[in-house]
């Protein structure tokens, strides 16, 4: 059976969303990736194990003391929220990391995931490491557009 | 009745998260002990009486299956409920930390009502 790769993500992302951030998420199809990227922030993480390969999330500033505030249960004007929405963003996707992994290649696997750190170009760097399979969802978050790739090194099985 | 809790995570963010489900699923909390690591952990269950372990598996310093591991030998497992709470979703690697003892295992995500409900039944309550 083909693996719909975009479907794990989108039920992986927004039950990650939903459950940890109390947050609703709708997915949209086209966005300018020229149009504020000075403005955003990125992360990645790595995966390993008989596949590798990345998950990368990027989102507006904007966007970081929503996120942290709603993870946190904090206020949007907490003096750190910069920095604890940057925490929350890596443990958000390496917690959706964590969650698509078991449903693209099934439960059996042991993956071993890196720790999340800041992403310069994501578009550049997916560019450059040549993936064989890249996915992408662009998600509505409160008004702002955030979005999500998936990659592996090698075809998906099925 | 309240109870101590003890959250093991080497990420502040998701040990507010966790602090933050437990108290939506309004679980009686007497005391709620952070560690950053299992070693951390094992100092705090040495100088304090635990009700319930909340535990991640990868972390820096002492990792959750050597935290697990020292509870083994120490033959504390058996009588203090250990809950590992991670985004390891190898079914492989859950089997092995039931098999060492630990009483239920959480996947990230998880909501407030699966929280409520594993910790009811290990404390007893509801």
């Amino acid at each position: 059976m083909k693996i719909d790769l975009f479907s794990i993500m989108i039920e992986s992302i927004l039950e990650v969303i939903e459950t940890v951030a109390f947050l609703v998420a709708i997915p949209v199809e086209e966005v300018d990736d020229e149009a504020g990227q000075a403005d955003c922030i990125s992360i990645k993480i790595d995966y390993t194990g008989f596949i590798n390969g990345s998950m990368y999330i990027k989102a507006p500033y904007a966007f970081t003391p929503v996120l942290a505030a709603n993870m946190l249960g904090i206020e949007e004007d907490d003096p750190n929220i910069m920095k604890k929405g940057e925490d929350a963003y890596k443990e958000v996707l390496n917690i959706i990391c964590g969650n698509t992994l078991p449903k693209v290649f099934g439960k059996e696997p042991v993956f071993k995931l890196s720790m999340p750190q800041i992403a310069e170009d994501i578009l550049k760097e997916i560019e450059e490491a040549g993936p064989k399979v890249v996915s992408r969802i662009n998600l509505d978050i409160e008004d702002h557009i955030v979005s999500f790739w998936f990659t592996t090194d090698t075809d998906l099985p099925g | 009745m309240a109870f101590n809790i003890l959250v093991i995570d080497d990420s502040a963010t998701i040990r507010s998260v966790i602090k933050r489900t437990l108290k939506m699923a309004q679980v009686p909390i007497n005391n709620l002990f952070e560690a950053g690591n299992g070693q951390e952990g094992l100092d705090i269950i040495n100088d304090n009486w635990i009700d319930l372990v909340f535990t991640d598996i990868n972390m820096p310093v002492m990792d959750g299956i050597e935290f697990i591991r020292i509870l083994n030998e120490k033959n504390l497992i058996k009588e203090l409920p250990v809950v590992v709470i991670s985004t390891e979703g190898s079914s492989t690697r859950i089997e092995e930390l039931l098999e060492m003892g630990i009483k239920s295992y959480l996947h990230k995500p998880f909501s407030p009502e699966k929280l409520k409900a594993v910790v009811d039944e290990l404390l007893g309550l509801g």
